[in-house]
């Protein structure tokens, strides 16, 4: 039970919330795989893990690059032998007023926040099947419900549910759960660059008046990623303290 | 996942086998049982069936969906530990006939059943909650929220739970108070035959019927300390299930 000696691609780990994660499964007994583009920030991670006596390696891939991708899952196999857990977590954000936004905006908000997840999935998604046992946890965002000037990141993470949903309907019969994560604001290294001003205003629309933390997404991940976890599936929930019970 | 050692719980409607799944695996993370039910005999054998199994539960017995007998259960309970970390509304009662065939006396029961006593509780508890500055409550619902055929006045009861969860949430996000709604699909229970068990499964995304224990890890997540910035939530846990109906995320 729990997530011991379960084998766990985490995208985007080698900061912030997955970074977050990947220690989480990793205290829990995982052997994770630090996923980023920055080489020396991966290194960083894995030797910190490492250095705690857990089993980690690093990969470098754009997740957003099919090749890529399915050299990230070969690299897995190798290293640990199968994939119980994938924490499609990598994401970016393009911002900006509709009249303003770039179809490049556009096009690499999407790649990584919606293509990546949809890569990943595929690749893992027969091992999982042989194995008939997985775990596909997504992170989308609060911000799928809509919010102005996030027009190609709130349509990507709604693709993300959308995907979460599809995906559990495909595979649950083989012990696959697909579940969803929607975090609100939490204290990461780009809510760290927000000017004092902004950081204000969102915090005040928080109905506890505080923002969330790495490990409220953490905890949530290993909850279900947990082996007792097999009839959750499809799910979307929300770790924002509240705030989704507002939509924009 | 985290010891709950030092909190004390309080499941109200303990008959059932969801009621005793969540009490056993709460116990064995180290918490203090209160088990609440309106039936003396039902509470009792809830108390001894927990004692057979090693775990020392405060049994009372009161009715809940009345503004007396919450606050004789909640008295109680503070009598015996002082305290009340956490609030499992567990009440269940299902009513499954058409529209016309429903009286009014029906249509109130299930409302009392269902409702009423995660508000009577809930109004006791805040307060004491409020002042230990520590919180968890979690409503358990059933997916035929969602409506179907023959389940009008049942469906109508447990939808009340939407709304009072996400107006309580909101009441109490700024006193580390969670309330969430934990949703549950088709269950496994002892009195299915195996027919009905495989029928059933069938038609579900997971290929299974949920067990008790499935609630109750549910409910465990949502009542620990690290699910602090979780709050005012609907969660199924129905393998799939609810995706199957519209207006279920």
């Amino acid at each position: 039970m729990g997530v011991r000696n379960r084998v766990a691609i985490i995208t985007g780990s080698a900061s912030g919330m997955g970074r977050d994660t990947a220690f989480m499964l990793a205290k829990n007994g995982a052997k994770v795989v630090i996923n980023d583009i920055a080489e020396e920030k991966i290194d960083q991670t894995v030797k910190e893990l490492k250095d705690k006596g857990y089993d980690a390696i690093g990969v470098v891939a754009d997740i957003s690059n099919k090749a890529a991708v399915e050299s990230m899952v070969s690299k897995t196999i190798e290293a640990f032998g199968s994939i119980d857990i994938l924490v499609n977590n990598a994401g970016m954000e393009r911002a900006g007023s509709l009249r303003k936004l770039s179809e490049q905006d556009w096009d690499i908000t999407v790649n990584i926040c919606l293509k990546g997840p949809f890569l990943c999935s595929q690749a893992v998604h027969g091992h999982m099947v042989e194995q008939k046992r997985g775990r596909i946890i997504n992170i989308a965002s609060r911000a799928w419900l809509g919010g102005p000037g996030q027009a190609p990141y709130s349509s990507a993470k709604g693709g993300v549910v959308s995907l979460t949903r599809t995906i559990a309907l495909e595979l649950g019969k083989f012990g696959i759960t697909s579940n969803c994560i929607a975090p609100g604001l939490i204290a990461t290294p780009l809510w760290d660059e927000l000017p004092e001003k902004t950081k204000s205003f969102l915090s005040a629309k928080q109905p506890g008046g505080s923002i969330g933390e790495g490990d409220d997404v953490a905890n949530t991940i290993l909850y279900l990623a947990d082996d007792e976890t097999s009839y959750v599936t499809g799910q979307v929930l929300y770790v924002c303290g509240g705030r989704s019970l507002f939509s924009a | 996942m985290e010891s709950f050692k030092d909190r004390v719980v309080l499941i109200e409607s303990i008959s059932d086998e969801v009621g005793y799944a969540i009490a056993l695996k709460l116990a064995s993370k180290g918490a203090k049982l209160a088990v609440l039910d309106i039936n003396g005999k039902n509470t009792s054998d809830m108390v001894s069936k927990l004692k057979e199994a090693g775990i020392m539960a405060h049994g009372v017995t009161s009715d809940p969906a009345d503004g007396t007998g919450a606050k004789q259960a909640i008295a109680s309970v503070m009598g015996k530990y002082g305290k009340i970390d956490i609030l499992v509304c567990n009440s269940d009662v299902k009513t499954d006939c058409k529209i016309e065939d429903i009286n009014v006396k029906d249509w109130h029961q299930s409302v009392k059943n269902n409702i009423d006593p995660a508000f009577f509780l809930s109004r006791e508890v805040i307060p004491i909650m409020r002042k230990q500055g520590y919180g968890r409550i979690i409503n358990i619902g059933s997916i035929e929220y969602l409506g179907l055929a023959h389940t009008s006045i049942y469906s109508a009861a447990k939808s009340s739970t939407f709304g009072f969860t996400r107006s309580l949430a909101l009441e109490t996000a700024k006193d580390n108070i969670t309330v969430n709604w934990v949703v549950k699909g088709t269950i496994q229970s002892s009195d299915m035959s195996e027919e009905q068990v495989e029928k059933l499964a069938a038609k579900i995304p997971v290929k299974r019927l949920g067990t008790p224990d499935d609630v109750a890890g549910a409910v465990t997540f949502f009542a620990s300390e690290t699910s602090k910035y979780i709050t005012g939530q609907t969660f199924f846990v129905c393998g799939g299930k609810s995706m199957y109906f519209s207006m279920s995320i």
